[in-house]
């Protein structure tokens, strides 16, 4: 059928945002969990593959409550709060330079994780080996909870040697 | 004429469901704290598989039967209970690949709660589109590691996949 002939070049695809196997920032594919204090913000690179180009679809955040060492419970309206403290600024180093995505977004718009937000879509295309940088600051003061963020990037892989 | 139409309506509908019609493949896999599991979604030999959505959800700590451990039962269990400080952040994590086309469909292992709905508890409310065309008689392997430290429990990962098959 003809969609075969297209679905192995052109293919839903995750990078992930959390602790990679390799570990540490800026190691090929793979990204470091981010702790953030109240107040705190910190940078996240993520960096493409050589063989794909990525259309960037959606960034999906979670969060973790280190001060208390429980995942934040999205039926739990008390623990809302420290979701929506996380804010994210994304940018982009493309084929045509750097530029900004979104000024900082709260985490609860910019992914599908409550029944109120749908996910924010960004539909960038971006070469291979690209750079994404992630500026999260946890802006909450809830608790003074320090807050564990990872997530993932969605999108759709177009694979270079089939282009 | 009124009937000439439902009849070409009905026709049509059933021609279309010869060549395509709606399927959900399921898959579980039970996970051991602190170690992995592979498990292999294998699309039957009548037709194609052209997943369009992605559900699951995660239950830890279960016993080996899969069947839930209630917190008394695993005293120094770290997750999804507030207790000690070992590195439990993130359950289940998952990776897949299509054996079939040799295509990873993750760079790396991504945490389970982030891609499934309802996740642990629920985590995500909204399913995960996740278009992706599986051939005839391919297998999708799913990787899974559980940073649960705590021996001797598991965590039971219950993946859907949600699509139509083609012929």
């Amino acid at each position: 059928m003809s969609k075969h002939k297209l679905h192995n070049a052109i293919y839903t695809f995750a990078y992930p945002i959390v602790e990679g196997s390799n570990g540490g920032v800026g190691v090929h594919g793979t990204a470091t969990t981010v702790t953030l204090a109240v107040g705190q913000t910190a940078t996240l690179n993520i960096y493409g593959r050589l063989d794909t180009f990525f259309k960037l679809r959606s960034v999906i955040l979670r969060a973790w409550d280190s001060s208390n060492n429980t995942l934040i419970d999205m039926t739990n309206e008390d623990s809302l709060p420290l979701l929506s403290s996380i804010t994210c600024k994304v940018y982009v180093d493309g084929k045509d330079g750097s530029k900004v995505l979104c000024d900082p977004i709260r985490a609860t718009d910019l992914s599908p994780i409550t029944s109120l937000s749908s996910s924010k879509r960004f539909n960038y295309l971006l070469p291979p080996r690209f750079n994404i940088t992630l500026e999260l600051t946890n802006t909450g003061s809830v608790g003074n909870r320090t807050l564990l963020v990872g997530g993932h990037l969605m999108g759709t892989a177009l694979l270079r040697r089939k282009l | 004429m009124k009937n000439d139409l439902v009849r070409n309506n009905v026709a049509h509908r059933f021609d279309e469901q010869s060549k395509r019609w709606i399927y959900t493949y399921t898959v579980d896999i039970l996970v051991p704290n602190g170690g992995s599991a592979t498990a292999n979604l294998n699309i039957s030999n009548d037709a194609d598989f052209d997943i369009e959505e992605i559900t699951g959800r995660m239950m830890g700590p279960v016993d080996a039967n899969g069947l839930f451990l209630p917190a008394h039962a695993v005293p120094n269990t770290d997750f999804p209970y507030p207790a000690s400080s070992a590195n439990a952040s993130s359950g289940v994590m998952i990776k897949m690949t299509d054996q079939g086309d040799g295509i990873e469909l993750q760079n790396d292992f991504v945490y389970a709660e982030t891609i499934l709905a309802p996740g642990y508890s629920p985590t995500r409310y909204q399913s995960t589109k996740w278009p992706y065309l599986l051939m005839k008689n391919s297998n999708l392997r799913i990787d899974c590691r559980n940073r649960d430290t705590v021996a001797g429990a598991y965590h039971l990962l219950s993946m859907t996949f949600k699509g139509y098959k083609y012929r």
